[in-house]
């Protein structure tokens, strides 16, 4: 009850610059004054916060969902303005660019991104989201923290306990479903770090890598006759619960006004 | 009659006419240029399985939209936006950025190389001029895969062009035209968002990767409810411009069909374009099929 009629007492002082602050001096690793990603995207340092809605995209669901939840700063992992620079000039003329901006400004709403400090965040605040997720962190491999040794499974039991414990639609796989797979690792974007990963594991989990290499590559890896799998996800899918974290994280130095994770979720379904 | 792969490439540039550019892309991947051909196979990527499948067909020019090694070499990926980046942007997202592929040693490429080798194989890659004409074969072969001819109707501008491709569909629900589209094109991995009741009548229709103009341009078409696309380069990117359209009370809805799926039929029109200036040996389109499935 303290808590809360403290909340109430302070509610409307706390102002987005300060939680910018606070979130720097927790995070333990020197702020990098160059990035471009780690910036305000919607309103600036003096808006006073009524909450803090944490999730993977600036996109307009998200805001909606954090308007009607009394939620009025987002703190948000991927671009606003659908390019990683944000960058205004693409986007300046485009009604869905103003019609958001104007929405957002109607709605009191401040936005600020933070990509590349939770990744560096020891450890990678986003990996570490996604691992309390899955559950599987009985099962790293010692030293590592992107192998896993899973009870004994196949591919296709796999991948249907990715889609559903991450709650997807769109999950795809390569290689035969009957796979037996006990070696698991965590391959990446591009496609050198998938070429590495699978070289270690029975297959692979990849979060948005590009069809023209890294799904041929593996393509290529089960025709050779290598008994070979990897699992697709979405971006989001890879990287929602990495803040679900950062709310877990933040809320303890964040007493004032409730900091509550907002799922950016997949919003693809398939036929 | 003989004919060299390298006779063969200059046949194609002669018939591409005098706008060829020179690009590291369309290039010969692997092989010896001066090979006799046998016969020429187009696909959308030269997998082992697309190899083997040339070889038992006698064929040994293959002639592809991908890599056989897998890895974009540079800059003519393709793209449209690079005005405007902040000067620091140097992340690997950058595709000018030449993406590593897989080393010599590693055993999926020894593999590839040795098959290509011990097979006499060719392998050339035509893609940024290909993609150059003034006519978009790509979106030609998807249309006509999806029996969306008849329906067409282009927005001004050249007839068959780059982001011209909208079509007048009979009324059905986005879930309805999804279905369709998925048997159609015999899919096994369709990714849909938007409300599954939306009605659809008009499509936009695009391939392969697209970025961020091609989608403003594509939904700024007036009457266009559905937009059906190959794969967008960054889910985080543009791909949450669709969720936006989406769930910003406008009724459209996307279907992303895949990079292969979508490119696939537009090597058929390949196959044709290089038939009619290479009478010496058989051209035929092979197909790599759809890498994926879906554990629903």
């Amino acid at each position: 009850m303290a808590a809360t009629q403290l909340a109430a007492a302070q509610k409307g002082k706390l102002t987005a610059g300060e939680v910018v602050d606070r979130i720097k001096s927790h995070l333990g690793i020197p702020w990098n004054p160059k990035t471009f990603r780690d910036t305000f995207k919607v309103g600036g340092p003096d808006t006073p916060v009524t909450g803090i809605a944490t999730s993977f995209g600036g996109n307009f669901r998200v805001w909606k969902l954090a308007d009607e939840a009394g939620l009025n700063m987002l703190v948000v992992h991927e671009p606003t303005y659908y390019s990683d620079a944000d960058v205004i000039d693409w986007v300046k003329d485009d009604p869905m660019y103003m019609w958001k901006l104007d929405w957002a400004t109607r709605h009191n709403i401040v936005e600020w991104r933070i990509h590349d400090h939770w990744h560096a965040h020891k450890p990678d605040g986003i990996q570490t989201g996604w691992d309390n997720a899955i559950g599987w962190n009985k099962y790293l491999i010692e030293g590592s923290l992107t192998r896993w040794k899973l009870p004994p499974t196949t591919l296709g039991e796999l991948a249907k306990y990715v889609a559903k414990t991450l709650n997807s639609r769109s999950v795809r796989v390569i290689g035969d479903p009957n796979l037996p797979v006990t070696d698991f690792a965590r391959g990446g974007h591009g496609l050198a770090q998938n070429v590495a990963a699978i070289q270690t594991a029975d297959a692979i989990l990849v979060s948005e890598a590009r069809e023209f290499d890294s799904f041929e590559y593996v393509r290529d890896t089960v025709l050779s006759g290598e008994k070979k799998g990897a699992i697709f996800t979405s971006h989001q899918t890879g990287e929602d619960e990495g803040m679900r974290y950062f709310a877990e994280w933040s809320q303890p130095f964040l007493p004032e006004v409730p900091v509550k994770f907002i799922p950016t979720t997949d919003e693809y379904w398939t036929v | 009659m003989s004919i060299t792969a390298q006779a063969v490439v200059e046949r194609m540039q002669k018939k591409f006419g005098p706008g060829w550019m020179p690009t590291p892309v369309d290039a010969f991947m692997a092989g010896n240029p001066d090979t006799d051909v046998k016969g020429i196979v187009t696909t959308f990527a030269p997998s082992l399985e697309v190899l083997r499948k040339a070889v038992a067909s006698g064929h040994n020019l293959i002639i592809s939209r991908e890599s056989p090694y897998w890895a974009r070499t540079n800059a003519w990926g393709g793209g449209t936006q690079f005005q405007g980046l902040p000067s620091n942007w140097t992340n690997g997202q950058d595709f000018l950025r030449q993406e590593p592929g897989a080393p010599e040693t590693d055993p999926v490429y020894k593999a590839k190389r040795d098959y290509i080798a011990a097979n006499n194989l060719v392998v050339y890659r035509f893609f940024a001029n290909w993609n150059a004409q003034t006519v978009d074969y790509q979106l030609k072969g998807l249309a006509k895969a999806l029996d969306w001819e008849s329906h067409y109707k282009p927005s001004g501008g050249v007839p068959w062009g780059k982001n011209n491709g909208f079509f007048e569909l009979q009324p059905a629900t986005l879930k309805e035209t999804a279905m369709h589209i998925k048997k159609t094109l015999k899919m096994t991995s369709i990714r849909i968002g938007g409300d599954p009741n939306t009605v659809v009548h008009k499509a936009a229709l695009s391939h392969g990767m697209y970025w961020l103009p091609d989608i403003q341009k594509l939904y700024a078409e007036p009457g266009v409810d559905l937009l059906v696309m190959g794969e967008p380069y960054w889910e985080n990117e543009i791909g949450l411009y669709s969720f936006d359209v989406a769930d910003s009370g406008q009724k459209k809805g996307y279907i992303v069909l895949g990079q292969e799926v979508s490119e696939e039929p537009g090597m058929g029109e390949m196959a044709a374009w290089i038939k009619s200036c290479i009478a010496e040996v058989p051209v035929e389109h092979i197909t790599a099929g759809e890498p994926c499935w879906m554990p629903y």
